[in-house]
């Protein structure tokens, strides 16, 4: 009898996990499919769900383009700096937080937890004129600090939730042993805490990596990001969608690459450190 | 843990060193930079050509193209212009952005002759020319044509070389060329228009209704497409979907990429649309094999005879110079670039690839043009249209009423408001808007 | 402190100023740069609320008549009331689809780890991208969903999805796009609790649901907290799928509280009207969270350990 009901279950999951792989899939299949088809071909009934002609010219066009291959570049350069500044200021906050009890401790967490929630535009016409004051308008800086302010919030939550469940022995017996707080964090906390930080890097790359709006109003031309940029082919007369969306599939590629590679840690990283141990 | 550890910060240091590679700015030299804020170059030849100028210099100018989509220009503007921002020099715009933008646009009427002005199609300068100053040079002309499928006309058994030319004509061939499949689904529409959001419908409905006599407004400024002449214009688009159901309802959700989309796969027979309409119909990459060279180009069918033949929109086009290139002094050069990007040689390649018009009247009797295959409908369709009147309404507070007109226009189309209450009620709040907060 | 005078006091009293300065300088880089780049330009954006600031007239300072403008304009509440709308739709869909999702992630199954990465690909696609693909997806002819639901007879007559049901399918192209977030948190929590007491449950008898209701739910408070908490900042914030979906939606359908401040300021160029309506969505936000997180604080700390 427990034999079927297991069969019966093992089916099911079975089941559930194709139509979430439809779910996850199919749209981006769909529309990935328009990259290589010739444009005619992307609206017709009865509609064809396999290509019928196959052209990667999309592909070879998008990356003949300087200010799109510039675009990938500096969307990477900037990822990866917002990734290093919010993850690093992030974890040091976060350890004043889990280990430390101090005046105005918690109204500071809120405080910086509601600045995330004010919306982007609230800030977008007043960081304009003060980045405009210092020279930083179309500059890599700009849109690292800007994106790691929208990241930081989250990446202080996560990695405090992950350093309140490290159990505090582990640091005690370094300091005994003569390390000072600073080193105990870190030469014991950080290495422990490695699955928070590769959450909160994850979390803080894909985030600057998927950023639309202060791409757009704090970028000209030389630190176009991507995202961005991969619209900047339209027109209002002309428009190319089999190249958009290749050169949005190219830029899907980072992002999924780095979610799967840290896939394991994304998971084990976001609960406390001492549960998963 | 640790060997995630070090995995992980390998990849950080190589991000570092990629990102201090990629950001090391290049060695600035004694030279004037422009920065043309325009879309991308894949939209037309405009780009090439500035970097040709580049060149020619050999390092005295250097021209940074800005792309940007359509939209995001007037974004970029407004955010470059509101803080006072200098990085711009030249822009792309049209009458609704030079109305808005013209405080921060420089002048340049000491830099045309009347001999000059006097050369280029009559709404050429349109775009940038407000408050009674000129502002740059025009970019392109376009105006609104009537396409038609011819193959799909001798199945229907019609002339394929007599298009509608009138309203009556357009619904006896659209009914006769609308088609349902087995399954009582439409295969093929008889007509297309662009009506999704913002300009399309706004433009749909223009178009009719300067067919038709009437206008947005008056020379005042007061309402008058709630008149009767508006209520016929817009009842002419309402027929056409639900009475005589020859134009599908879902073009309330396509733009015009989207519309010529539809027509390039054949799956129309009739749409009005801008001159790209023209390349891309015969384009191999977007328009099936049966489109291909069968697709005639004409003026637009008259609502009313004893009104007018005929009428249309323009949405032509131009650059203009930013009062920041002229107190950064760069003004001189900026004009010098822009003669040579919109010279007759560009604005011949723009027809060719683009179908964009030239603004060059001297160019719609060159010889060589006419006698073009391709160019030649396209350039005779032009000029036709210019016998009648070409309009486009420009406002101030032009994103304002757009939005409010459309959402009155497409509820009505929707069929959740009757035709006049939605006229009316666009007439209100165009008032509202011009009377300001 | 009778040490006070002696070398020991001098060492223990500096070791206590040491231990109280850690904590702010640890915290000093992270809050210097929120408020350099959060903070300055939030005031920055005050004072802008309380001027007429439109493109082409002189600034003015006009004291709160901005804010007084935006309570009595009746689209203001009908912007509030779509928001609501959308952000209780998408959240509670995104919550519900996360919990079933994570909870199928977590069984033991062949190529779970596969599975678990592909459910990240949506999550990671460009705004710009998912907008089209949707876009396509709902064309009322050439769209896969009109096409398969007409084909399986599900509807007898292609639907006009983004025109007739706007919210719906803001809704559904939103959630899709951003599930896989409280998805991760959700199984990250679930994966959090020890298997022992799901067996020491079984031996004594309880079924798969008893188990999900007395053991999972419980411990899952802090996680749910996580996950909702971020699923409505993200809802407020959303912006790129309603600019290149449904542009605010036919007849103003889905002008959230966000894109109308987008609109206010960079289609209507109203810079000064636009700040006031930022700092009032900004206000009710920051109004509902405080209590928000403080009632839930508490509750987190009863459930938790």
């Amino acid at each position: 009898m427990r034999h079927t009901a297991r069969r019966l279950k093992q089916l099911f999951v079975y089941a559930a996990v194709v139509v979430v792989v439809v779910w996850a899939l199919f749209p981006v299949w769909w529309v990935g499919t328009s990259s290589i088809r010739p444009q005619y071909e992307i609206v017709q009934t009865p509609l064809h769900y396999l290509p019928q002609t196959v052209t990667t010219r999309s592909y070879g066009q998008a990356f003949e383009d300087p200010a799109f291959v510039r675009a990938l570049k500096n969307t990477i350069a900037v990822a990866g700096l917002t990734t290093v500044l919010a993850v690093g200021t992030g974890a040091c906050a976060a350890y004043a937080f889990a280990r430390f009890t101090f005046w105005g401790k918690r109204p500071l967490f809120l405080a910086i937890f509601l600045l995330r929630m004010v919306p982007a535009f609230t800030l977008a016409i007043p960081l304009f004129v003060t980045l405009r004051a210092y020279g930083l308008i179309d500059t890599i800086l700009a849109l690292v600090l800007t994106h790691t302010i929208l990241v930081l919030p989250v990446c202080i939550l996560i990695m405090r939730t992950f350093f309140e469940g490290l159990p505090v022995a582990f640091e005690e017996a370094a300091m005994v042993d003569g390390a000072t707080r600073f080193q105990s964090m870190t030469r014991v906390v950080l290495p422990l805490s490695a699955p928070a930080l590769v959450v909160a890097a994850v979390l803080s790359m894909i985030t600057s990596w998927n950023d639309y709006l202060f791409g757009l109003l704090f970028t000209l031309s030389r630190a176009r990001t991507l995202m961005v940029a991969i619209a900047d082919v339209e027109g209002a007369f002309y428009v190319d969608y089999p190249l958009i969306v290749a050169r949005g599939m190219i830029g899907l590629v980072p992002p999924v690459v780095a979610a799967l590679l840290f896939q394991r840690y994304l998971v084990r990283g976001l609960t406390g450190g001492a549960m998963t141990q | 843990m640790s060997r995630t550890f070090k995995r992980a910060a390998l990849v950080l240091v190589v991000l570092l060193t990629l990102s201090v590679v990629t950001t090391t700015p290049s060695r600035a030299q004694q030279q004037v930079v422009l920065r043309v804020l325009d879309e991308g170059p894949q939209t037309g030849p405009w780009a090439k050509y500035a970097a040709e100028y580049e060149k020619s210099t050999n390092g005295r100018v250097k021209v940074e193209w800005i792309a940007s989509p359509w939209p995001g220009i007037q974004t970029r503007l407004a955010t470059s212009f509101a803080a006072g921002d200098t990085s711009i020099d030249i822009a792309k715009t049209w009458g609704g952005w030079t109305v808005e933008f013209w405080p921060f646009f420089q002048t340049v009427d000491e830099r045309w002759t009347a001999k000059e002005r006097d050369s280029l199609l009559p709404y050429a300068l349109h775009p940038v020319a407000a408050a009674g100053h000129y502002f740059g040079t025009p970019r392109h002309v376009t105006v609104y044509y009537f396409y038609w499928n011819k193959k799909m006309f001798r199945e229907a058994g019609l002339d394929a070389e007599k298009p509608p030319q009138t309203y009556e004509e357009l619904v006896t061939a659209c009914k006769k060329l609308t088609k349902t499949g087995a399954d009582g689904r439409v295969t093929q529409w008889g007509y297309a228009e662009s009506m999704d959001g913002g300009s399309p419908m706004l433009n749909t409905f223009e178009r009719w209704l300067y067919r038709a006599g009437g206008d947005i407004v008056d020379a005042r400024g007061t309402p008058t497409l709630n008149d009767r002449r508006g209520l016929r214009a817009l009842q002419v688009i309402y027929d056409l979907i639900y009475t005589h159901k020859c134009m599908d309802p879902g073009a309330l959700q396509l733009g015009n990429p989207a519309t010529r989309q539809v027509f390039n796969a054949g799956r129309v027979a009739m749409m009005s649309m801008w001159g790209s309409g023209w390349a891309e119909a015969n384009d191999p990459n977007r328009a099936t094999k049966d489109v291909i060279g069968n697709v005639g180009i004409t003026i637009l069918p008259a609502l009313d005879l004893s009104i007018t033949r005929s009428a249309t929109i323009h949405g032509s086009e131009g650059y203009a110079i930013t009062k920041a290139a002229a107190r950064r002094g760069v003004a001189d050069e900026a004009w010098k670039l822009l003669q040579y990007m919109t010279s007759e040689t560009v604005q011949i390649e723009a027809l060719k690839t683009r179908g964009y018009m030239p603004p060059a009247l001297r160019l719609y009797n060159d010889p060589q043009l006419k006698a073009d295959a391709y160019l030649a409908p396209l350039m005779a369709a032009t000029v036709e249209a210019g016998k009648y009147p070409v309009k486009r309404f420009v406002w101030s507070d032009y994103g304002r009423i757009e939005d409010s007109v459309e959402t009155e226009l497409q509820a009505a189309l929707r069929g959740r408001k009757p035709l006049q209450a939605a006229l009316d009620s666009a007439a209100q709040a165009i008032t509202r808007i011009l009377k300001g907060p | 402190m009778g040490l006070a005078g002696t070398s020991e006091g001098v060492a223990q009293r500096r070791r206590r100023l040491r231990l109280q300065a850690t904590p702010f300088v640890l915290l000093a880089p992270a809050v210097a740069l929120l408020i350099a780049v959060a903070g300055y330009p939030l005031i920055g954006a005050l004072r802008l609320s309380v001027l007429q600031f439109r493109l082409n007239t002189p600034i003015r300072f006009v004291g709160l008549a901005n804010y007084a403008r935006l309570i009595a304009d009746p689209q203001t509440l009908e912007s509030l009331g779509i928001t609501v709308v959308f952000v209780v739709g998408s959240v509670t869909t995104a919550m519900v689809l996360a919990y079933l999702l994570a909870l199928l992630l977590y069984q033991d199954f062949a190529g779970r780890r596969v599975v678990r990465a592909i459910v990240l690909i949506p999550w990671a696609l460009a705004p710009v991208v998912n907008s089209i693909m949707w876009k396509s997806m709902y064309a009322p002819n050439f769209g896969p969903l009109n096409d398969i639901l007409t084909r399986t007879r599900v509807l007898a007559q292609p639907v006009n999805w983004v025109i007739d049901y706007p919210m719906h399918s803001l809704i559904l192209a939103y959630v899709w796009k951003v599930l896989p977030l409280p998805t991760l948190i959700v199984l990250a929590g679930l994966e959090g609790i020890p298997n022992e007491l799901y067996e020491a449950a079984q031996m004594d008898g309880a079924g798969p649901f008893r188990r999900f209701r007395l053991i999972t739910l419980p411990l899952m408070g802090t996680v749910t907290l996580l996950a909702l908490i971020l699923m409505l900042v993200d809802a407020l914030h959303v912006f790129a799928i309603v600019d290149l979906l449904t542009r605010g939606g036919p007849g103003g359908r889905t002008m959230v509280l966000n894109y109308t401040i987008f609109r206010m300021a960079f289609r209507y160029l109203d810079f000064g009207y636009a700040a006031a309506m930022a700092f009032t969505l900004t206000g009710v936000i920051l109004i509902l969270a405080y209590f928000y997180l403080r009632a839930s604080a508490e509750a987190a700390m009863i459930t938790e350990r």
